[in-house]
C-alpha cells in the first residue's frame, strides 16, 4: 500500500510555546483517519504543516515520497477548510461556480471552463447528493448542504488525499450523519484516502479506519478498545461534572 | 439631445462609460475579498501623488499612479506580515497618504488645480487623459477577463486556490497594480474622495439582486453605467457637480434596493 503522507519527529511551537513534540505518523492509500484532540491541541497547526503553510521547527514531512519543500503537486491534496461554509455563506456564487473553481488545474491559467468541466462538477455534486442544488446560491443552503457542496468542491479535482478540517462542525445531527456516510462510502467503495480533523470522536470512530489523537503535545494512535475507553471515560467524566 | 452637442460632455460620457465598466470589475473582487476600504485608502493616497506631481512639474495623474502603486504594494506587504490585522494595513497607508498629501499641498501654487482632484472634473478631460483612460480601461478589462476564474477563486478561498494550483502571489500582484492604476485615473475624473464609492456601490447594489458571481459582475457593471450616465444627466440638467451626483445616485439606488428587498423579504 502506497504511503501518501510520512511525518517524522515533527515539533512545532508558537512564540516559544510548544504545541507538539516529536510527532510521527504515516498515512497510507485508502486510510480514513479521524484526527482528534482537545481545542488548542494543535490539530489545525498540524494540517497547516501538511499543507506547507507552516514549517516545522524539527522533523520532516514527505508527501507522496517527496520532501514537502520540493513537493509541487498540491492539486493532489483536496482541502476543505474549517468554517468553510461560514466563510462562503455571504459570497454571491452558485454551488456550481464554487465546485467548478477547484477544476483550476485541469482548466489551466487564463482559460475558460468547457462543457466537460461543467459535467465533471455535476458528477461531483451527484456524489454528495447535491445535483438539484447546482444553480442555487451557496448562501441559501443549510449548514449541512453547504458542507456537502464544499466536499463536492474537494471531490471534483479527484485528489489523492482529502484533508478535511472539522467538516461536521456547526451542522445538525442529521447533516453530520449524511456527511460521514458519504465519506465512509467514498472510502470503502472508491478507496478514497481521508484525513479528517474532528471533535466528534464517537461518530467519527464509527466510520474511520484509524483514529489519531493529539494530546498534551504528543500524537497517539488509538486502537478500537482505546477509542471505546476514551468515549466511556469522557462520558463518565462529563456526567460527574454535570452532577457535581 | 442638447447635452451631447458639447464636446466636453461627449468626452465626459465616453470616459464615464469606460470607468463605469472597469471600476466595478475591480470593485467586485475588492468587496468580496473584504477590502472595501482599499479603494478609499488608495484614492486618498493618490492625492499625495497629485500634489507631488504638481510640485515637481510632472503630470499629476502620473504622480498619482506611481504613489498608488507603491501604496497598494505596501498594503499587501503589511497584510502578509500582520495577517491578523489586515485592515490595519489599509488604515496605516491611508494615514501616511493623507499626511503626505496635506504637507505637499502646501507647496502647490495653484490650489484650484489640486482641489479639482478632490471631487474630480469629469467635464474637463484633456486629450492625454482621454487616451490614458482608454488604454487603462482596455488593459484592466483584458486582465480582468483573462484572470476571471483566478480572481474568483482567490476571493472565495485563497488557501484552496493555492492548493488548486492558482499562482496566488502573481495574480494578487497583478490585481494590486490594476487596482492602483484604476483608482488613480478614476480619482482624476470622478474625484479622489468619491472613487471608492463607485467601486463599492454598484457591487453592493448588484448583491441585493443576484444569485451568482457571474451575475454579480455583469449587474455591477450595469449599475456602474446607470450611476455614471444617470449622474451626468442629472448634474447637467439640474446644475449639480457631476462626481457627487454620481455617488448620491448610487447611494439612493442602494437604499431603495435594500428597502425593497427588506419589504419583499417580509412578505415572503
Amino acid at each position: 500500500m502506497n504511503t501518501i503522507i510520512e511525518a517524522n519527529n515533527l515539533s512545532f511551537q508558537y512564540a516559544k510555546e510548544p504545541i507538539f513534540t516529536d510527532v510521527s505518523f504515516h498515512i497510507h492509500e485508502g486510510d480514513f483517519i479521524a484526527l482528534t484532540g482537545a481545542n488548542g491541541a494543535g490539530k489545525s497547526t498540524l494540517l497547516k504543516l501538511l499543507l506547507g503553510e507552516l514549517t516545522a521547527e524539527q522533523g520532516s514531512i514527505k508527501l507522496f515520497g517527496d520532501d514537502i519543500i520540493r513537493f509541487k503537486h498540491w492539486p493532489w491534496l483536496g482541502y476543505m477548510p474549517q468554517n468553510g461554509a461560514a466563510m462562503s455563506a455571504n459570497f454571491p456564487a452558485t454551488v456550481l461556480e464554487i465546485v467548478m473553481a477547484n477544476l483550476y488545474a485541469q482548466i489551466g491559467m487564463m482559460r475558460m471552463p468547457t462543457k466537460q468541466h461543467r459535467q465533471q462538477a455535476i458528477a461531483a455534486l451527484e456524489q454528495v447528493g447535491m445535483t438539484e442544488y447546482a444553480k442555487r446560491p451557496f448562501g441559501m443552503l443549510s449548514g449541512g448542504q453547504q458542507q456537502r457542496a464544499l466536499l463536492a468542491r474537494v471531490l471534483v479535482s479527484q485528489p489523492k488525499i482529502m484533508i478535511l478540517d472539522e467538516p461536521t462542525a456547526g451542522i445538525d445531527t442529521k447533516g453530520i450523519e449524511v456527511l460521514l456516510q458519504i465519506l465512509s462510502e467514498l472510502n470503502r467503495q472508491k478507496q478514497a484516502t481521508i484525513l479528517m480533523v474532528t471533535h466528534d470522536l464517537a461518530r467519527a470512530s464509527a466510520f474511520a479506519t484509524r483514529t489519531l489523537c493529539l494530546e498534551e503535545g504528543s500524537l497517539v494512535e488509538l486502537s478500537t478498545g482505546q477509542v471505546q475507553w476514551e468515549l466511556k471515560h469522557k462520558h463518565q467524566h462529563r456526567t460527574t461534572e454535570t452532577s457535581a | 439631445m442638447d447635452i451631447l452637442q458639447y464636446d466636453f460632455m461627449r468626452r465626459a460620457f465616453a470616459v464615464g462609460l469606460m470607468l463605469a465598466v472597469i471600476v466595478p470589475c475591480i470593485g467586485v473582487v475588492v468587496v468580496l475579498k473584504r477590502l472595501s476600504m482599499l479603494g478609499d485608502a488608495l484614492s486618498h493616497t493618490s492625492l499625495a501623488g497629485v500634489a507631488a506631481g504638481l510640485v515637481l512639474g510632472i503630470n499629476p495623474i502620473v504622480g498619482a499612479v506611481v504613489i498608488c502603486v507603491i501604496a497598494a504594494l505596501s498594503i499587501e506587504v503589511i497584510r502578509k506580515k500582520l495577517p491578523k490585522y489586515a485592515e490595519m494595513a489599509i488604515a496605516i497607508i491611508m494615514s501616511a497618504g493623507i499626511g503626505l498629501a496635506g504637507v505637499l499641498s502646501g507647496f502647490v501654487k495653484s490650489s484650484a488645480n489640486f482641489n479639482s482632484f478632490l471631487f474630480g472634473s469629469i467635464v474637463a478631460i484633456s486629450d492625454f487623459e482621454m487616451l490614458l483612460v482608454s488604454l487603462i480601461s482596455l488593459a484592466v478589462l483584458s486582465a480582468f477577463l483573462l484572470l476571471y476564474k483566478e480572481l474568483f477563486f482567490i476571493a472565495l478561498d485563497e488557501r484552496a486556490a493555492r492548493l488548486a494550483g492558482v499562482p496566488v502571489r502573481t495574480v494578487n500582484f497583478i490585481f494590486t497594480i490594476l487596482t492602483a492604476i484604476t483608482v488613480s485615473v478614476a480619482a482624476r475624473t470622478v474625484g479622489a474622495l468619491i472613487v471608492s464609492s463607485l467601486m463599492v456601490l454598484p457591487v453592493a447594489s448588484a448583491m441585493q439582486l443576484v444569485k451568482s458571481y457571474k451575475q454579480t459582475v455583469i449587474v455591477s457593471i450595469l449599475f456602474g453605467i446607470l450611476f455614471v450616465i444617470g449622474g451626468l444627466f442629472l448634474s447637467y440638467y439640474v446644475g449639480l457637480k457631476p462626481g457627487g451626483t454620481i455617488v448620491l445616485l448610487g447611494v439612493a439606488s442602494l437604499v431603495v434596493l435594500m428597502l425593497g428587498k427588506g419589504v419583499l423579504g417580509q412578505k415572503a
